[in-house]
Parts: C-alpha cells; sequence; structure tokens
C-alpha cells in the first residue's frame, strides 16, 4: 500500500521512449477523444445518417408492399428503375449540412485553442515537430469526420447488397464500393483542411467557427442561387449557361457535391420528394473532373499549408 | 550544455537580447533581469522556439531551433499557464506524457511519479480551471520533469507559490541539480533565486551584464567598497583599533550605538586584519556581517552602473 505521505524526491525515468513517428497520433488521439466527449458530436453525427434511414424506410415498406400485392405491383415499383450510386450521392449531398456542424464542433477550436492557452509553448518544447502537430491536429479532424461519412454509407451498402442483388444492385456498377470508399474521403480532406487553416488564423474557437460558417453560408447560398437559377432555366426548356453550372460547386458543399459526382461517375438523379420533371430540373450535371479535382487538392493543399505557416510557438513582431 | 557566441535576437527594430556570450553547465543558474531585460527571450532561444538573429546557440553541441532531438533532453516549464481548463491535471501531463514518447502504460505509470513528486497527488483528479497558481506551478514542472531531461528551465517557477510550496519547490530543484542536471531557474524575486543558487546570467536591457558566481562578480565590482558591519560593545575602542587596519575606505557609528559600518576594498585581506586584531590586540567584536554581499545589491550595483 502506497504511504499517505507524499514521496517528494525526485526520481529518474528509466523506462524507454518511442520513436518521434508517432507524436501525431497522440495528438490526433487527445483530439478524437475530446470531440467524441461532447454530446453535440453524437447528436450531429447521427443527423448526418437520416437521409440513409430514410432510403432503407421506404425501400423496405416499398418492397415489403410490392411483394406482397403481386407481380403486377412490383412492375410499377419505384425501386426498378433506381440507379443505386445516385442513392448514395444524394445521402452524401443531404449529409452535408450537419458534417458541416461536425467540422465546427471538432475543428473551429482545434489550433485556435491551443493558441489561446498559449499551449504551444509546451507542445512545441516536446520532441514533436511542427509537422507532427500539423499531421495530429488534421487527424483529429479528418477521422472522426470521415467516420461518420463512411458508416452509414458502408451499411447501407450492406444492406442493399444482400437485399437488392436482384434488382441491379450489383450489376449496376461493381466498382461501387471502391468508389464510395473514395467518396466517404471528401468531406474529412476538406473540413480537415479548411477548419484547421481558418483555425490556425485566431486565437479563438468561437472566432474560428463563426469565420467557418461564414465561409460555409455565404458560399452555400452561390450554390443555392446557381441550383434555382438552373431549375428555373429547365422548366422554361432552356438549357442553363455553363457558368451557372460551374458556380454551383464553387462552395464548400458544392465542391464536395461536384467530388462526389466525379468519383461516382454520374450527374445524380432526382431525390425521393420530386421523382418527376421537377426532380430532374434541379440536376446539375457533374463538372469535369479535369478542374474539380485540381481545384479540390489546391483548395486543402493551401489551407494545409497556411495552417502550417501560423503555427508557431511563439508570437514573433515583424 | 548549453553555450551562447554572440546570440542577438531582435524583433523588428526591438531587440530581445544582445550579444549575449557564455556557457552553462549542470547545477542551479540564475536567470535574472528586470522585466523586458530580455529573460524569457534567451529561454526561448534556448528551448528551440526563436531563432537567434545573429549568433551561434548551441544545446549538447546542436542548434535547438525546432530541433525535437534537442527538445528530447530538455524540460520546459514556461511563464504562462492558462493551459486547457477543461483537463484536469492527471490527463495533462499524461498526454505530454504521451508526446515524450511513452506508452500507454508508462506515460500513466510517469505521470503518477512526477504528480506525487511535485505534492499534487491529492488534487491531480480535479480540473485545472479550478486550480491556484502554485497548483499550475506544480503541474508546470511536473510535465518538465516527465521524461528525466538533462536540462530543466522555468520561467518565474516561484510564482504564487506558498512558503512551504517554495521551500519544496527549491528542495526539489536542488536534487535535481545535484544530480547532474542544468536547471536555469528565471526570475526577478532576488531573495529567492539567492535561497538556491550563487551561480547566475544577469541580463540588463538585453545584454548580459555578468555570469558567474555572485561572490566573485561581486569582488569584481571595484567601484562599490564592500560595506561591513561590525556589532561590538565597545564601538570607539574598536574603531580606533580598525582605523589602522589597511583597505579601509570610510568608516561610520551606527545610531544604534553598538556597531561599526565600514566600506573596505578586498574584503578578504582586510577579514584576515580583523581576525589577527581580534587576537593579538584584544578587539571586542560580537559579530560581523557583510551588508552587500548579496544578490540585491550586486544586481543593484551592475545595473546602476
Amino acid at each position: 500500500m502506497a504511504s499517505p505521505i507524499a514521496d517528494l524526491t525526485y526520481r529518474n525515468y528509466d523506462g524507454p521512449l518511442e520513436p518521434a513517428m508517432n507524436r501525431w497520433w497522440a495528438i490526433a488521439k487527445l483530439s478524437i477523444k475530446l470531440s467524441i466527449k461532447k454530446k453535440g458530436f453524437w447528436l450531429w453525427a447521427s443527423m448526418s445518417a437520416f437521409w440513409y434511414v430514410i432510403l432503407l424506410i421506404v425501400f423496405y415498406f416499398n418492397d415489403s408492399v410490392t411483394q406482397n400485392v403481386g407481380p403486377a405491383a412490383q412492375k410499377l415499383s419505384l425501386m426498378n428503375n433506381l440507379i443505386w450510386k445516385d442513392q448514395f450521392l444524394n445521402s452524401f449531398s443531404e449529409s452535408q449540412l450537419f458534417l458541416f456542424i461536425l467540422a465546427l464542433l471538432t475543428g473551429a477550436g482545434t489550433i485556435a485553442n491551443d493558441n489561446r492557452a498559449k499551449a504551444l509553448l509546451v507542445y512545441l518544447s516536446k520532441p514533436c515537430s511542427k509537422l507532427d502537430y500539423v499531421i495530429g491536429k488534421w487527424m483529429g479532424i479528418f477521422i472522426p469526420i470521415t467516420l461518420v461519412t463512411a458508416i452509414p454509407a458502408i451499411v447501407f451498402y450492406v444492406y442493399c447488397l444482400m437485399s437488392y442483388r436482384a434488382l441491379g444492385f450489383w450489376t449496376q456498377d461493381p466498382w461501387l464500393i471502391v468508389k464510395l470508399c473514395l467518396m466517404v474521403l471528401i468531406p474529412g480532406i476538406t473540413y480537415s483542411s479548411i477548419t484547421l487553416a481558418i483555425s490556425s488564423l485566431f486565437q479563438q474557437g468561437r472566432l474560428a467557427g463563426g469565420v467557418f460558417a461564414g465561409v460555409y453560408f455565404i458560399s452555400y447560398f452561390v450554390t443555392l442561387a446557381m441550383e434555382g437559377f438552373n431549375a428555373s432555366q429547365q422548366m422554361q426548356g432552356q438549357s442553363p449557361p455553363d457558368i451557372v453550372k460551374n458556380l454551383f460547386y464553387c462552395s464548400v458543399d458544392g465542391i464536395q457535391i461536384g467530388m462526389a459526382k466525379v468519383i461516382l461517375g454520374t450527374n445524380g438523379s432526382p431525390k425521393l420528394p420530386f421523382p418527376g420533371q421537377m426532380g430532374k430540373n434541379l440536376i446539375v450535371p457533374a463538372p469535369s473532373g479535369w478542374i474539380i479535382v485540381p481545384i479540390f487538392l489546391l483548395i486543402c493543399g493551401v489551407s494545409v499549408l497556411l495552417a502550417w505557416s501560423q503555427i508557431r510557438a511563439v508570437e514573433v513582431v515583424n | 550544455m548549453i553555450s551562447a557566441v554572440n546570440v542577438s535576437r531582435w524583433y523588428g527594430q526591438v531587440i530581445g537580447v544582445n550579444d549575449i556570450n557564455c556557457e552553462i553547465g549542470p547545477g542551479i543558474t540564475a536567470l535574472l533581469g528586470m522585466n523586458g531585460a530580455g529573460k524569457t527571450t534567451l529561454i526561448r532561444l534556448i528551448t528551440g522556439q526563436l531563432r537567434p538573429t545573429t549568433g551561434d546557440l548551441r544545446v549538447f553541441g546542436q542548434e535547438p531551433f525546432a530541433n525535437p532531438e534537442v527538445y528530447r533532453k530538455m524540460g520546459y516549464c514556461p511563464e504562462i499557464d492558462n493551459f486547457y481548463e477543461h483537463y484536469n491535471g492527471f490527463e495533462f501531463v499524461n498526454y505530454l506524457a504521451r508526446l515524450e514518447g511513452m506508452n500507454a502504460q508508462r506515460a500513466k505509470a510517469r505521470t503518477a511519479e512526477v504528480i506525487e513528486m511535485v505534492g499534487m497527488t491529492e488534487r491531480a483528479g480535479r480540473k485545472i480551471a479550478g486550480y491556484s497558481k502554485g497548483m499550475r506551478q506544480r503541474i508546470k514542472l511536473a510535465q518538465a520533469m516527465l521524461h528525466d531531461p538533462e536540462i530543466i528551465l522555468l520561467d518565474e517557477p516561484l510564482n504564487g507559490l506558498d512558503p512551504v510550496g517554495r521551500r519544496e519547490f527549491m528542495d526539489l530543484l536542488g536534487a535535481l541539480a545535484n544530480s547532474g542536471k542544468a536547471i536555469i531557474v528565471s526570475s526577478h524575486i532576488l531573495f529567492e533565486v539567492e535561497q538556491m543558487t550563487r551561480s547566475l546570467l544577469l541580463l540588463h536591457r538585453g545584454r548580459l551584464l555578468a555570469t558567474g558566481d555572485l561572490g566573485v562578480i561581486r569582488e569584481l565590482i571595484d567601484k562599490h567598497p564592500h560595506q561591513i558591519r561590525i556589532e561590538t560593545d565597545t564601538p570607539r575602542e574598536a574603531a580606533a583599533m580598525l582605523a589602522n587596519l589597511p583597505n579601509i575606505v570610510s568608516m561610520r557609528f551606527e545610531r544604534s550605538g553598538d556597531s561599526i559600518r565600514l566600506e573596505v576594498r578586498e574584503p578578504n585581506a582586510f577579514y584576515d586584519a580583523v581576525m589577527a586584531a581580534v587576537l593579538e590586540q584584544g578587539l571586542q567584536i560580537r559579530g560581523i556581517s557583510s551588508p552587500d554581499n548579496n544578490l540585491e545589491s550586486v544586481f543593484k550595483y551592475l545595473v546602476e552602473a
């Protein structure tokens, strides 16, 4: 049993120290731990899967009803003409707002709070480099957001694979699982890069969060406006100008949806509440991969570099 | 362990430290200076968080700036203490132990050990937000000692500690110094520093005014004769005898009437002469002290110069 009197004498540490390459993981793990401690994280993470849940319920009842009624009803089933990969695209698109809120929760304060507490003085005096710090913080946002994106998509994929092979789930696109694995990385990469950059510019998490929200919503209104303009042009039987299609993807949401369309190789199809011509009018064709992929990589790369340049233990007066 | 050759650091047009030359080895070294003297800048240069504008700074023969190899052998206890307020003390130190490269099990064990060393075991489970200044100082020292570093730098470590805490802190630093580590303590509270060490680096307006042992530095300050106070029951007789001794610059009776204040040069020679007077001429004295042979006086003389 330990003595109730504290032993204040100095004792040496003679245990081993792991190589420096594992430091980023300690930083990432702590960031993840802090994120998942928040109740809001679990709330918004659950909410982000709502479209998959709706699809599961609709498919389940549609399947049950048509099987009970008979072959004639089966021919009229909405699932006969379904493009399966578009269901993933639609769910991905619908989850964007929730993923943004998650990014706010997990990422906005990630460096700003360290700046405020001047904790970098201590962290960067430990045997971890600035690169370890940046990678650790980036992964601390990327891992939770990617898991939140990936888990419902994979669950939905497995459910459909088991239940709807007869309806062409497998034959429509055998490479769908590979494409999905790439698609689910997009929000993680986007949000971790952008939030890291914004967070590194501020001394307060709330201020960084406010700026991030501003960037998100202002750019989101551009996407919404272009979507509306595109729909109105299509309803009048005219083809919208290319600038409208391109501007649609000029937002935090838009660029991710554009990337998802390029990866899945689809323009998308009408969502469930608007299955007819109205739904078709809302569809904006996929952007060119040769344009959107470099822009996406450039935005993420520049964001990480900005964060890198801002991170320093000591505020240096120029 | 640490060597600086003509090291300067500028912040734009403001000078942080100017042309610093020094060597720091094992033991406690006090970094002294008034606010803005450049103590924190020098510590940040040594901890590799700033790069010298000019000059060559080496720690274990390597440049410390952005050099994790050097950080492995160094513990840093900064002046600021507003770390993540929502961690508790144990979590904070444990996280930094993982950053030092300990595996989960060893990190926990070592964290418990260093927290005990700084007397925080009972309070380690509380959130840092509820810690007093003294408790934060202890936690900061705990994280600096985690990996058993060769050099520990402490920026104003005694601020906010209660008297018992200060004593414990000083004892711990003494033990660390005795085990061959270099402890660099920055402070402007001279009385406390004096209790810890006689080895000092004195900075003023970015320049290094003096470096080395306090006694040696005091002896080298020729401009100010050493003050010596002699207590005696017979001050007039004693003054008559002392007036014949060499190196005395001035002599005056103190108001209390039982002591004489002398100003002398070469105090060691004077002390020998006083001893001889006591033994051979029957000089009666009750006590002898040197009021300006302390850090405060040395600091004052050097800064005023």
